[in-house]
């Protein structure tokens, strides 16, 4: 058990923050960061933190050295960076009418802690050493009635060997607003511990699309909170590609009537690549609307694990919870791990789930072989289509090309081991 | 099949209360309260066990000392005091009996009013009963027959005298001692259960079926049943529960193990109707059972069947491994929950050998204030090529303050393997409801109706003569759940 060890990292949390007031957030949060998950703990046994403990990271110093800035695709005009978890306000673009950036002052910092405390992040470990070692949490706000047309873009970059970055974005859409945002993790490092809070009011909607591309070495421990009202809509979809491990942890509370919210990720694996989508989604009032479609691509000795948790309360009357995981298998040491959860008190509800793991069908290679396709284009392309009905089903349709890039840039890594000739 | 409209008729007549609250007056010879060594080496002499046996037991003992009560399934119940139950309670020693005439009128009496006639059943289509009153076995038919055809069917404390070799060959070997805690409980101080070997070739001829009851006060039951059939053999076993209604809970922790060998085959179904506490989740029995079949043998077959109605809290993953190359295993488990009852079961496939194949169909159904739980694990490891698993479980909710959960586990580790799995939850169709109102059905009359239709493909896999039983006993449970 981690539990009773003495960790490095942990007590670097610890003396980060030790100088601080007894009443800043930042202390407020680190006295709860007092182990690593325990792997015996239901939701991290599929995704073990042993290793971590057994590393040397500190919390990145704020005269950090600044990454060479790789060179992104950039889709739209609008960037905001952050360099080793700071926000970087002379990097960025100026923002669209409607649209304001601000960093929380310690009172600020104090409420937003207190949300994320209320939330089952609570005993999360990216959020309470995020909120010690954060350089400052951000707000991202969008005006009441304003509606953002252009895309926003944030890029998370930087970290260095031996350290952890620790970005915390509160994103807040106010009554009646709507906002599109793609977000970029493109750290090196050795451990990056996002923390988000997404608040989307009344009528207000967001349509997000988050690319998980950080250097291979680099540890990505995502941690989401999202709080949904009355009507308000939320269009989600991830891309897992990057890290030796990556987990992205999200909670959703839908706690306005007839809200509606649709969770998509993808995930592609090779190497010894270890992707985790753990979600859990609470419907707490009535008529509300969840879907969430996942798929993975495992090569290489990688691991998946698709976790989702669609828990309804007791007076969430005519929910609608649909779920849907589908994982592919291309190597023989691939592995796959799903765990749909329903957990239901309402009795006048629609909920499915269907998970499938296997590999690719049998039929449709014959049909392509058959048509004087070779062998490993015909996976080729069944693997591209597989991805292909996913991300054009959950992204808009300007960024199709670009989501559908990353995605094959991801695949055709690993790909390029199991399928010879790889176009 | 004349006489089992007897058996239909006394189902019949089971009211909406629970009928089964009797208590029967015997003589019973009990272990001092609590449990500690001596206590275990007091079972194994009052059984006259070798020595291997009882060693064996308190090694269990040893590890159970040290082992956790297993806290993460979905129910939720008081600390059992595990010092405050009797571990051992037997109708006093009689000599042995070579009829039914010998036995006990009063046990017999408690029979009839289970509704199973058992002089009817001898001659009955041919099922072999095998009595465990009270953890002592009283009584056993047609071994006559069975011994003929070389199939052992008997108490395993009598295995264990006269097949001492197959007992400590397998005993154990499924489920180790120290699987859980209440495996390891039940390894120190099981008190008796079935044991039944088929040997190569041979068909049982007829269903074999046991009988439990709990009755004595306080006495927690400790059931084993050892399940063996080798090559190219084939066996059904029943197995149905009853028990007189108590104010205090009552623990039963089983352990049932089964091996099949080369292209064998077993079927083992359930029934469980034990007392679910009352309206208020007072009293009940709490029923923690592990239950595992081994497909040893290439294109060997287990088969689970159960129809979960009563106990008020049920803890139950009747699993499979699938080890040979070309087994299948199957889990078909309806599982009802009325007012306070809290059921968490389900299944796990262990796909170990090449082309294994799994099937579950699960259908929960939940009424009142209860929670019922799917938990099932699906495992394909690294060499089981070419496996394949088909999961379905459907959830039922009948009134808004139940619950229905379901948490499938699926961990696959070999791309030629496909896994399946879908749930579904939702409540009974308002337009089923109507049509069947419209038709002159009381709502009572057509939630039955329409429950059954929900657990069909659960029941037809059941024997004859437990299909009929249980159509009805999903009928009683629900009663009181609608209007």
């Amino acid at each position: 058990m981690l539990h009773n060890i003495k960790d490095n990292y942990i007590t670097s949390v610890n003396n980060y923050i030790k100088n601080f007031d007894d009443k800043s957030f930042r202390k407020l949060a680190g006295k709860d960061f007092k182990s690593w998950p325990d792997p015996l703990e239901e939701t991290w046994r599929l995704s073990r933190l042993g290793s971590l403990s057994r590393k040397k990271i500190e919390p990145i110093s704020l005269d950090a050295q600044e990454p060479i800035m790789s060179k992104l695709n950039v889709v739209g005009s609008n960037t905001i960076k952050f360099i080793n978890g700071a926000f970087r306000k002379d990097m960025s673009s100026n923002l669209p009418k409607g649209v304001s950036l601000i960093e929380l002052n310690e009172s600020e910092s104090v409420t937003f802690l207190s949300k994320i405390k209320n939330s089952n992040l609570k005993n999360h470990p990216s959020a309470n050493a995020s909120l010690s070692c954060t350089p400052s949490i951000v707000k991202l706000s969008v005006d009441k009635n304003a509606k953002i047309e252009e895309l926003l873009e944030i890029h998370f970059e930087g970290g260095v060997e031996s350290s952890s970055v620790h970005p915390v974005l509160f994103v807040e859409l106010n009554e009646n607003s709507s906002l599109s945002i793609i977000e970029r993790f493109n750290h090196t490092g050795s451990l990056i511990m996002p923390l988000q809070l997404i608040e989307i009011k009344d009528y207000a909607s967001l349509n997000s699309i988050k690319v998980f591309d950080d250097s291979h070495e680099s540890y990505n421990l995502a941690a989401h909170c999202i709080i949904m009202s009355h009507k308000s809509l939320l269009n989600s979809f991830s891309l897992i590609k990057g890290s030796q491990f990556t987990r992205s942890e999200t909670h959703a509370y839908l706690n306005g009537t007839n809200a509606k919210l649709n969770l998509n990720g993808v995930y592609i694996s090779g190497n010894k690549q270890h992707h985790d989508l753990t979600t859990a989604i609470y419907h707490n009032v009535e008529e509300c609307i969840s879907k969430q479609i996942v798929r993975g691509v495992l090569g290489g000795e990688s691991t998946g694990v698709f976790q989702g948790k669609v828990k309804v309360a007791p007076n969430a009357q005519k929910t609608d919870g649909q779920q849907m995981s589908k994982a592919i298998l291309i190597s023989d040491k691939a592995s796959a791990n799903a765990k749909p959860e329903l957990e239901i008190y309402a009795d006048d509800v629609v909920c499915a789930h269907g998970a499938t793991v296997g590999e690719l069908d049998d039929d449709q290679l014959f049909y392509l072989n058959s048509r004087g396709i070779s062998k490993d284009k015909a996976r080729l392309i069944l693997i591209k289509a597989f991805l292909l009905d996913i991300i054009s089903e959950s992204v808009e349709e300007t960024l199709h090309d670009f989501i559908f890039n990353e995605a094959q840039s991801a695949l055709s890594s690993i790909l390029k081991n199991e399928i010879e000739e790889f176009v | 099949m004349v006489a089992t409209q007897e058996t239909i008729n006394k189902v019949n007549e089971v009211g909406s209360a629970y009928k089964y609250g009797f208590v029967t007056d015997l003589e019973s010879e009990k272990a001092p309260l609590g449990l500690n060594e001596d206590i275990v080496k007091f079972i194994s002499s009052k059984k006259n066990e070798p020595k291997w046996l009882l060693d064996w037991r308190l090694k269990a003992y040893k590890k159970w000392l040290t082992m956790k009560e297993p806290d993460w399934a979905m129910v939720d119940f008081p600390k059992i005091n595990f010092q405050d139950i009797y571990y051992y309670s037997a109708p006093k020693a009689k000599p042995k009996l070579n009829s039914l005439d010998e036995v006990d009128p009063e046990l017999l009496k408690t029979y009839e009013k289970l509704g199973i006639p058992i002089k009817e059943q001898e001659m009955l289509a041919g099922v072999a009963v095998d009595y465990v009153f009270d953890s002592v076995s009283v009584a056993t038919t047609f071994r006559d027959k069975l011994a003929k055809e070389g199939i052992i069917f008997c108490p395993i404390s009598e295995a264990v005298q006269n097949h001492p070799d197959l007992v400590k060959k397998y005993i154990g070997s499924v489920i180790p001692m120290n699987d859980n805690y209440y495996a390891a409980l039940n390894s120190a101080v099981f008190t008796d259960g079935s044991f039944v070997y088929v040997p190569k070739g041979v068909k049982c001829p007829m269903e074999l079926s046991t009988y439990f009851r709990i009755n004595e006060q306080n006495s927690g039951q400790f059931e084993r049943t050892l399940i063996i059939v080798e090559d190219n053999s084939y066996v059904s076993y029943l197995e149905g529960c009853t028990a007189p209604q108590r104010d205090e809970n009552q623990l039963h922790a089983a352990v049932v193990e089964l091996v099949a060998m080369d292209d064998a085959e077993i079927k083992y179904s359930t029934v469980q109707n034990w007392y679910p506490g009352d309206k208020d989740g007072k009293g009940g029995i709490y029923n923690f059972v592990t239950k595992r079949g081994n497909c040893l043998g290439n294109r060997s077959k287990i088969s689970w069947t159960q129809v979960e109605t009563g106990s008020a809290i049920t803890w139950k993953y009747p699993s499979c491994v699938l080890r040979g190359d070309n087994s299948v295993g199957e889990f078909y488990s309806v599982a009802v929950a009325n007012n306070s009852q809290q059921a968490d079961t389900g299944t796990k496939m262990i796909h170990i050998g090449k082309n294994t194949k799994s099937t579950i169909i699960s259908k929960g159904i939940s009424a009142g204030k209860a929670q019922n739980t799917y938990r099932g694990q699906v495992q394909i490891q690294k060499n089981a090529k070419g496996a394949r698993n088909f999961t379905q479980c459907d959830s039922l909710l009948i009134g808004d303050k139940c619950g229905a959960h379901t948490v499938p586990y699926i961990n696959q580790h070999t791309p030629s393997a496909r896994v399946e799995h879908e749930a579904t939850t939702s409540k009974i169709s308002e337009d089923q409801l109507f049509y069947c109102l419209q038709r002159g059905l009381d709502t009572e009359q057509a939630t039955s109706l329409i429950v059954n239709g929900f657990c069909k493909e659960v029941m037809k896999e059941l024997p004859m003569e437990f299909a009929v039983e249980a159509q009805k006993l999903i009928g009683i449970s629900l009663e009181g759940s609608v209007g």
